[in-house]
């Protein structure tokens, strides 16, 4: 301890704000994000999910890095995020970092920068299982750059949805409602032969075979891999902006923003359909 | 420059009225609030702490008004506050929660960041378990950061509610060392109502009672409105307003009526403040 406080100057340099505080903040947040404990009990459930069902085949390995990392790890970011995001309204400590220079706000684009740390590990994990598929020769057909992005950006969605629900329904239990939701609304949509299953939260591009082993190769639905990405990215920007809505100084940019975001989710999810 | 300026500020929360027209100033050095629990403390240093604004009155801060957006933002960045029951992130160790509020408060160079945060932890004596988890750390070595973090930056103005209140004798005089020497150089507004941290620590005390500012002096002045009116006697005197047996035996009455015989003491701030809060408090005591 210092033998007479304040004798040692502060250690203060405001002038070189060369990092915007969401970005000083998410390079705290996004590595602890990653290595959440609800995330690490995903890796443990996708792994024992592996051991248990272990399908083979072409189809598995592409379905591995098209639509798992949505399925399964994606649901969980939605839960560690919201918990991220929530953490100041459940510690009673929101008032208290409500009188720090840095708004509300700067917290919430921190949150959402901070799931680029689940992204980036699921993007790995899809990256290695890439080239490790290729090399073992897996693959009939290797699933395309977007066919993969499909899979990831709603991990994404997932984690900003994490975040607007953190925002606007800031109740115990509401990550769960939302999910439930989530899941009955994807149910529905897949539901049936029809092409509906493209607005989905994740999509199944390699087709089910019709009998037989389920990781045997049945060819790829149709469907505009572009427009189904662009589709997602909408959905995500919608989620990112409703979260800034709640306070925002002035509401009309925003609400004019996610109205924009809207249109072009729905124009995008019209366009991806065969 | 007077740090705080408080002018007739008002504040109800439903129907009940926390702050009734309270009025003081503070310049550099430690300025006590004293009063009871429920007295408006709490409510009045969360407005110097600019998250909540007063119904009616005016209040500067720094020479900035809290109540326009920018003179706010500008307070902010000069402003230490440390809550009465601070939200610790529990999971965070002492350093990576400092480390935190550090760039909430718009350090965002990591190297000088990282730099400062020793430093504050440093001052509260805490390097040496920075890296323990703040779960596993004592209350007092919780308040310790709580203080450390209000001191990121060199504040010119800190608000501390209440930050001995629950720690051992040890911990309180420490913590009073330490706040002490914060004010050297900078104001400092502490919430308390203990009079014994008062009479150490301040060099004016305001008391508030019922939203109400009863008095705004040095503590001296406050100790000069008991004098003539606390005597020490083998008997509870029935006209004293207040009146206890104290360990050698003898009575401490206090009330404007001297009993007969009995020896006139010096008052404390402890019989000053009493008297000034009245029965009310009495009845607490």
């Amino acid at each position: 301890m210092t033998d007479v406080l304040g004798s040692t100057a502060a250690v203060t340099d405001r002038s070189s704000r060369r990092v915007p505080v969401p970005v000083a903040l998410a390079r705290l947040e996004a590595p602890r994000l990653a290595r959440h404990p609800i995330l690490l009990v995903a890796f443990a459930y996708l792994g024992l999910l592996q051991m248990i069902e272990g399908d083979t085949g072409p189809r598995a390995a592409f379905t591995m890095l098209t639509d798992v990392p949505t399925m399964l790890y994606g649901s969980f970011v939605l839960f560690a995020a919201n918990l991220l995001a929530s953490r100041e309204r459940r510690g009673a400590n929101e008032e208290w970092l409500d009188s720090m220079p840095a708004s509300a706000a700067a917290r919430t684009w921190a949150a959402q920068f901070a799931v680029l740390g689940p992204l980036v590990v699921a993007a790995g994990l899809v990256t290695v299982g890439y080239a490790v598929s290729l090399r073992a020769d897996l693959f009939v057909t290797p699933p395309t750059l977007l066919e993969m992005l499909s899979g990831l950006l709603p991990v994404l969605g997932a984690g900003l949805l994490g975040v607007m629900v953190a925002r606007w329904l800031p109740w115990p239990g509401m990550a769960a409602l939302v999910m439930t939701g989530l899941i009955a609304v994807h149910v529905w949509l897949i539901s049936g032969e029809s092409d509906r299953r493209l607005l989905g939260t994740y999509v199944e591009w390699a087709a089910w075979p019709e009998t037989g082993n389920p990781g045997a190769w049945a060819g790829l639905i149709p469907g505009s891999r572009g427009w189904h990405v662009t589709y997602l990215l909408a959905l995500c920007a919608m989620a990112a902006t409703g979260a800034h809505l709640g306070h925002a100084r002035s509401k009309l940019p925003v609400l004019a923003l996610g109205g924009a975001f809207t249109v072009l989710a729905v124009v995008a999810g019209w366009a991806q359909l065969p | 420059m007077t740090a705080v300026v408080v002018n007739e500020v008002t504040k109800a929360f439903g129907r009940a009225q926390a702050l009734a027209g309270v009025s003081l100033q503070a310049g550099s050095g430690v300025t006590g609030l004293l009063g009871p629990n429920g007295a408006g403390k709490t409510t009045l240093l969360r407005m110097l702490a600019t998250v909540l604004a007063p119904d009616a009155g005016r209040i500067r801060l720094l020479g900035r008004d809290p109540g326009k957006p920018d003179d706010r933002l500008d307070i902010r960045r000069r402003l230490g506050y440390l809550p009465q029951e601070p939200g610790f992130h529990r999971g965070f160790t002492a350093f990576e929660f400092v480390d935190y509020v550090a760039i909430l408060k718009e350090m965002t160079d990591r190297h000088t960041r990282h730099d400062e945060v020793r430093r504050v932890l440093d001052l509260v004596g805490l390097t040496s378990v920075s890296g323990k988890k703040i779960r596993a750390l004592s209350g007092g070595m919780r308040r310790r950061v709580g203080l450390a973090q209000a001191l990121l930056g060199d504040p010119e103005l800190v608000v501390l509610d209440e930050p001995t209140v629950g720690l051992d004798p040890e911990q309180r005089l420490r913590f009073r060392e330490m706040i002490s020497r914060i004010g050297e150089g900078r104001s400092v507004i502490l919430s308390t109502h203990q009079t014994e941290d008062v009479a150490a620590l301040c060099g004016t005390v305001a008391v508030i009672h019922a939203g109400r500012t009863l008095f705004d002096g040095t503590p001296a002045q406050l100790v000069e409105q008991a004098a003539g009116r606390v005597w020490l006697d083998d008997q509870r005197s029935p006209d004293a307003r207040l009146a206890w047996r104290t360990g050698t035996g003898q009575h401490r009455n206090i009330g404007d009526v001297p009993p007969s015989g009995a020896e006139l003491v010096d008052p404390t701030i402890e019989d000053a403040y009493l008297l000034l809060i009245g029965d009310e408090v009495a009845v607490a005591v």
